[in-house]
């Protein structure tokens, strides 16, 4: 048996340095786009304003960049490192969209990131912007082919099994390219990127307002980001509705866990806005409830039931038992290969072969699982409910209130009288963290609610991991805390110092 | 621009700074990368093929806490 705190330590490990990673990417994608929009201005208008705008935020967005690639590089090797059987098993089809977007989509980023730059004396104004654009696509399709690879974890598509080489290998490469769960995930990931760009666009040029600095370059910036801040604000919660969707079709167990849903409504579900949670006793002490509204957005119908924990449960443990009946088929049919008996027995129930992995976590072999251990691994077949509830309660809160701030900043705007209202231009400051904040719990949602999966239904989180040293584990991870909490403060630092410069920060002596 | 002239197999070339800077570092990069993946990245390969997977998988596992034979190459 894997020991469950190595799993729960390389867990950690990957969690917080991508959680990490995640602070970096959201403004990279959001302000690559507000490059291009203020750089549009510059050549469409000829207003050296607009030019100085594009400098400046572009410097901001240069450092968040570089430090952005730093963290994100250490992901990529810890699926060696760390994963190296789930790697092994799902390498074909994984590491496809992943080396995709480093040789094709980080390559052109960063090349364009270059250019940027030094390209500002040697390029026409069209040729500039041609550049600013490039470098703003290379961010969104490095980010589309993340969420191709993430997708396929929650809805594994396109692939199949091979029992020769135990490992899954890719059989329809559009329907992973395609998988309707990946491109729901990216259209909401990228447009939480947008809203996060203009609400730190937005913070900082308030913050200038307030102290009555650079007021006109304060006033352009701020307007810009208070419309494509509106529009983010109101992609991320019709994109996020689409998401929803897509999970309650392909992750029933994840939809169930968010909105504490233990047992089978008639249709169409209510919506639990908040609950007391007793995850002992599997039900809600209490909740405030919405009549009919998890159903009308879950499944689009008024007809349609969706499965509550329970009754997911139940079929969990029917598909555990049937699991169970494939891997002792695959052991056998795997010592000899000429067992017709075996193969036959191992393809009529290889499709809960994963569920049938789960009791692994208590025996070694699955022949010995008692039906208390099957009991267990089916009540860990639901992640548990309480995080994954209120992380998306934070999350879809956090959401509704930016969509207010840049309602009111997007009206003002277009009067005209923003400047002269101090309570907006301080709620947009002390805004600065709240899209940091939704989005790290729209991650903790997506990836511990595929819980206690890698590969949703396919391989389970304790059979991924490496088998190193937990000494191993605790020195990589003492490496990293140090490490990129001296990123962090690098960040800050200048990101604070360029803040307060403002667009003096252009002058030669801060280049 | 400024040019700066080397030669190479007795052919005399007239090469920018910059590139001639560029090309040093791209060389020195060459050269740290490949000492650190030696020294830190290469003992540490992980290698699992299909009679781990299936040791893990199938029967009863070995593996404890502690690094199993057959994940860690045999050159460290």
């Amino acid at each position: 048996m894997i020991d469950p705190s190595l799993v729960d330590l390389s867990r950690l490990q990957f969690a917080s340095t991508a959680m990490y990673h995640f602070i970096f990417v959201p403004l990279t994608l959001g302000l690559s786009w507000m490059l291009v929009i203020m750089e549009a201005a510059y050549v469409m208008s000829g207003k050296p304003i607009y030019r100085d705008m594009t400098r400046f935020w572009g410097k901001l967005y240069g450092i968040n960049f570089a430090l952005g690639v730093t963290t994100g590089i250490t992901l990529e090797f810890q699926f060696g490192t760390n994963w190296a059987y789930y790697s092994h098993y799902v390498g074909d089809i994984f590491g496809a969209p992943l080396a995709i977007e480093g040789l094709l989509a980080f390559f052109l980023e960063s090349t364009m990131v270059g250019l940027f730059f030094f390209g500002w004396p040697r390029l026409s104004k069209v040729g500039h912007l041609t550049v600013t654009t490039l470098m703003a696509l290379g961010t969104n399709l490095s980010a589309v082919l993340i969420l191709i690879a993430n997708g396929w974890m929650q809805d594994p598509v396109g692939a199949a099994f091979n029992p020769v080489t135990m490992r899954m290998e890719l059989t329809d490469f559009a329907a992973l390219i395609f998988n309707p769960v990946a491109q729901a995930k990216f259209v909401h990931t990228v447009a939480a990127g947008y809203l996060t760009g203009a609400t730190f666009v937005l913070a900082i040029s308030s913050w200038y307002l307030l102290r009555s600095q650079h007021v006109e370059f304060a006033r352009r910036s701020f307007r810009i980001a208070a419309s494509f801040g509106l529009a983010g604000a109101l992609s991320v919660i019709v994109l996020g509705d689409e998401s929803g969707y897509t999970v309650s079709e392909s992750q029933k167990s994840k939809l169930a866990a968010i909105e504490a849903m233990w047992d089978t409504e008639e249709a169409p579900a209510s919506f639990n806005l908040i609950a007391s949670i007793n995850e002992q006793e599997q039900r809600n002490d209490w909740a405030v409830r919405v009549p009919y509204a998890l159903g009308l957005i879950a499944t689009r119908s008024l007809h349609e039931q969706l499965p509550g924990i329970r009754e997911i449960r139940a079929q969990n443990r029917v598909r555990i038992e049937s699991g169970m009946v494939a891997v002792k088929a695959l052991e056998t049919w795997r010592k000899n290969p000429e067992d017709s008996e075996a193969q036959a027995r191992f393809k009529a129930h290889e499709k809960d072969m994963g569920y049938g992995l789960l009791v692994k976590r208590y025996v070694d072999d699955v022949a010995q699982a008692t039906p208390a251990i099957v009991d267990q691994a089916t009540m860990d077949s639901v992640p548990k409910v309480a995080p994954l509830f209120w992380a998306f309660r934070v999350m879809v809160g956090l959401g509704v209130a930016l969509l207010i701030l840049f309602g009111c900043a997007f009206w003002f705007s277009i009067r005209n009288t923003f400047q002269r209202k101090p309570w907006l231009l301080k709620w947009a400051f002390w805004s600065l963290p709240l899209p940091w904040l939704a989005i790290q719990s729209g991650w903790f949602v997506a990836e511990y609610g595929r819980q206690p999966w890698t590969v949703f239904g396919m391989l389970p989180t304790h059979l991924s991991v490496s088998s190193l040293s937990k000494a191993s584990l605790y020195g990589s991870m003492a490496g990293f805390l140090g490490f990129y909490t001296l990123l962090l403060v690098v960040e800050m630092f200048l990101m604070f110092k360029y803040a307060r410069l403002g667009p003096a920060a252009l002058q030669p002596q801060h280049a | 621009m400024k040019f700066t002239p080397f030669s190479v197999g007795g052919v005399r070339l007239r090469v920018s700074r910059l590139a001639w800077h560029l090309t040093w570092i791209l060389a020195l990069k060459f050269v740290l990368l490949t000492v650190l993946w030696h020294v830190f990245i290469k003992p540490e390969r992980v290698r699992i093929d299909a009679q781990a997977m299936e040791a893990r998988m199938t029967r009863p596992s070995q593996v404890s806490s502690m690094e199993s034979s057959h994940d860690r190459s045999l050159s460290r």
